[in-house]
């Protein structure tokens, strides 16, 4: 009796707490606390953004079709942490008249500088807020396709693809088989990797003019928002850290941002080389300027009522700051997109605007959804997960473009 | 085989050294140079025992970080091992382990999707709070399936475990096959799966040590129907014992255990198969030894592997991934060793 009266109180008791844990995982998740203001920009990033998003620089200049473009592919090994660089050629039957990018970052390049309706299709993360500058504009516009959905690149029959070291070998073999050339894009980490790349492109696409527009570009806003920075006694010290403890090392995109901005990614300084995970402990042993976290992560919050890291002076002086991942991710152009939003948070703060100072932050106003690390991690964490081996310094052949010679050297 | 008392108290003093040593050196290891001297003299002074001036910095470091961190890593081995040893002698299977039943991948369930959500961002306590829930939530299914008639099932409990083991496994990975997507809540997932002792708290040793102690506790109150439950049903009956009691309240108190040890820990594999078979070759089968001592190696093993983990921060080896590296092949040498060993169970 006693026995069939435990068994019926806990098969009650059961029931009870399985509709509790029901309506519980019901309850939506609480907003974040938006206790920052927008802050102020060397630039108006919107007005950045948009001048990034196009560029027209006269008729390309280049040689006849077909042609042949030399190249050196570089590429990082994050096995390894080396670079290894090789001299190539690409053979290019005539103009490309449908491409597509298997990648944001080339994709937001290939918006501003190839003519829209010579982009057959665009990668769904391309159309997606949290990765791409461009998400509104590529959703209206379309076709997009999902990273693994190569019959529908194979249906917008495209005739040149740039694909990325991440770009599965299935994706590529498929498309070597349809007999569509492709061509694996290197290094984006850096703005002067990015401004290379932004000039292949060009060249591959018979478009050298708006690339060398698109670079001139770069090269002049990164000069203006440099310009507009206050002169600090030394350069301000920039750790960002993610929720999981990650900061990003020398290889970081991260590290370029800072020096475009002249200050120092500490964990750069600090010898971090692509990504490393630190505890509270080392954080408060860097001690930086300040600390960059992903907004809305709640992490700001959690390191300022942290007991270890709220000796830290950047705690203590009120400078943890939050940013939106896609800041942070940004692999294209959009760099100095990136660079003049960090720029607002070291030097504009959220108090009174340097002189000359003209923008507001467009990344607190956006409201983009954040999160922590970069395009290479994304990639490289992507990779990961998918098993997808790497096919870095293959000789690629097929369609009308060929690569042509190798001359590899590896450099540390 | 025949244990002395004597041998039970040297293990237990071995044990309680070996963790003693084992905190001491994880209180004077970081990146700051605090030697064991210096971190003694601040907890002590912490404790109000000394009135030695000390630090705020580096006093914050070894009582609000490196302390935390050392007691969730005892509280999470203890618990695990704990709970291994009661599923061991409940369900008399020496492959039992404290995910038998479903607990602890419904534990990385509700972990898993706090995070995918983002609601493990917005509070420390989301997450152990999911992962508990979800623990807690699987027990009940489970048991529910299990009892029919006021009478619960012990064949249909370890199916019904297995199959919420599948369930929350398939539901796990196609969570982390979206993440994948969002680039981020994937890293932090993964990170989380391979059980990860980073930045431990006050409010992670408030999570953890409330499960393990209550579940401890009322372990240690039916240690002795355990024991006679090994021995089978029918004797057990004959001797007094309430058995659906007995055993679902200790299959209860391992899923808490369990539950409390994930949420704070994440997947930390192998201590709860492992610990309670190396006791169990050295202190002989008697719970009312085995539970404690059992629990005191999960300790020791945890500590030593996060210490470990923290010596090669460059390789940024997780915890749950060192436990299972060292624990597999080490279990598989202790099976083909100590083969007839196995067979009093």
């Amino acid at each position: 009796m006693m026995r069939i009266g435990f068994c019926g109180y806990l098969s009650s008791l059961c029931r009870r707490f399985l509709l509790c844990v029901g309506l519980v995982c019901l309850l939506p998740c609480p907003a974040a606390a938006g206790d920052e203001r927008p802050g102020r920009t060397p630039l108006d990033g919107r007005r950045l953004k948009e001048e990034l998003s196009l560029v027209r620089g006269g008729t390309a200049d280049g040689e006849e079709w077909p042609r042949t473009i030399p190249y050196v592919d570089k590429q990082y090994d994050f096995r390894t942490d080396t670079f290894r660089e090789e001299h190539k050629s690409w053979f290019a039957r005539g103009q490309p008249r449908r491409v597509v990018a298997h990648a944001v970052g080339v994709t937001e390049i290939l918006w501003a500088v190839c003519p829209r309706e010579r982009i057959a299709a665009f990668n769904d993360l391309a159309a997606n807020p949290k990765f791409s500058f461009l998400a509104d504009e590529i959703r209206a516009r379309g076709p997009i396709f999902r990273t693994q959905e190569t019959e529908r690149v194979l249906g917008v029959q495209p005739d040149l693809v740039f694909t990325v070291f991440y770009s599965s070998l299935d994706f590529k073999e498929k498309l070597r088989q349809a007999k569509i050339p492709f061509f694996d894009l290197g290094y984006f980490g850096t703005i002067e990797s990015i401004k290379y790349q932004t000039q292949l492109i060009g060249r591959l696409i018979g478009e050298e003019g708006n690339a060398a527009e698109l670079v001139r570009l770069i090269e002049q806003k990164t000069a203006e928002i440099r310009g507009k920075l206050p002169l600090p006694p030394r350069p301000p010290r920039l750790l960002y850290y993610d929720e999981n403890g990650y900061v990003p090392g020398k290889t970081s995109n991260f590290t370029s941002i800072c020096e475009m901005i002249g200050a120092v990614n500490v964990g750069s300084e600090q010898g971090v080389k692509s990504w490393s995970q630190i505890d509270y402990e080392t954080l408060l042993k860097w001690d930086p300027d300040l600390i960059v976290v992903p907004a809305e992560s709640g992490l700001r919050e959690r390191l300022i009522s942290n007991r270890v890291v709220s000796h830290a002076r950047a705690v203590k002086e009120g400078k943890v700051r939050s940013l939106p991942g896609i800041y942070l991710r940004a692999d294209s152009q959009f760099m100095v997109l990136s660079a003049n939003e960090l720029a607002g948070l070291v030097y504009g703060g959220q108090g009174e605007a340097p002189p000359g100072w003209s923008g507001s932050g467009e990344a607190l106003q956006q409201g983009l959804r954040p999160g922590p690390g970069s395009e290479q991690t994304a990639r490289l964490f992507l990779q990961v997960a998918r098993s997808c081996p790497r096919e870095a310094g293959l000789p690629v052949a097929g369609g009308q473009g060929t690569v042509r010679g190798k001359e590899g050297r590896e450099s540390p | 085989m025949k244990v002395t008392s004597g041998r039970t108290y040297l293990l237990a003093l071995l044990l309680a050294g070996l963790t003693a040593l084992g905190a001491v050196l994880a209180l004077s290891h970081g990146s700051w140079d605090i030697g064991p001297a210096e971190a003694a003299e601040i907890v002590l002074a912490r404790l109000g025992i000394s009135t030695a001036a000390v630090d705020p910095v580096r006093s914050a470091i070894v009582w609000d970080g490196r302390l935390p961190r050392t007691l969730v890593a005892l509280l999470v081995g203890f618990s695990l091992a704990v709970a291994g040893t009661i599923m061991q002698g409940v369900f008399k299977n020496p492959m039992a382990s404290p995910d038998v039943i479903g607990v602890s991948s419904g534990a990385a369930l509700g972990a898993v999707a706090s995070l995918y959500l983002g609601a493990a961002g917005q509070s420390l306590f989301a997450l152990p709070l999911a992962a508990v829930l979800f623990s807690l939530a699987t027990l009940a299914a489970v048991f529910l399936i299990a009892t029919g008639r006021g009478r619960t099932s012990v064949p249909t409990l370890l199916l019904a475990g297995i199959a919420l083991n599948l369930i929350f496994g398939a539901l796990t990975s196609f969570i982390i096959a979206m993440s994948t997507r969002e680039f981020d809540a994937g890293r932090v997932i993964v990170t989380w799966l391979m059980g990860d002792l980073n930045d431990r708290s006050w409010e992670h040793v408030l999570i953890v040590f409330p499960t393990t102690a209550l579940a401890l506790l009322g372990t240690m109150f039916f240690v002795k129907d355990l024991n006679i439950l090994m021995i089978g049903e029918d004797t057990a009956a004959n001797l007094g014992v309430n058995i659906a009691w007995a055993r679902n309240s200790l299959i209860v108190f391992a899923a808490i255990m369990t539950g409390g040890a994930v949420a704070v820990g994440g997947v930390i594999g192998f201590v709860g198969l492992l610990a309670p078979h190396m006791m169990r070759a050295l202190a002989g089968p008697d719970n009312r030894r085995l539970v404690p001592l059992a629990g005191l190696l999960g300790a020791v093993f945890v500590i030593y592997a996060d210490l470990f983990v923290r010596l090669l921060v460059q390789v940024d080896l997780k915890v749950g991934v060192l436990t299972s590296m060292l624990g597999g092949p080490f279990f598989l040498v202790l099976i083909i060793r100590h083969r007839k060993r196995f067979e009093y169970l």
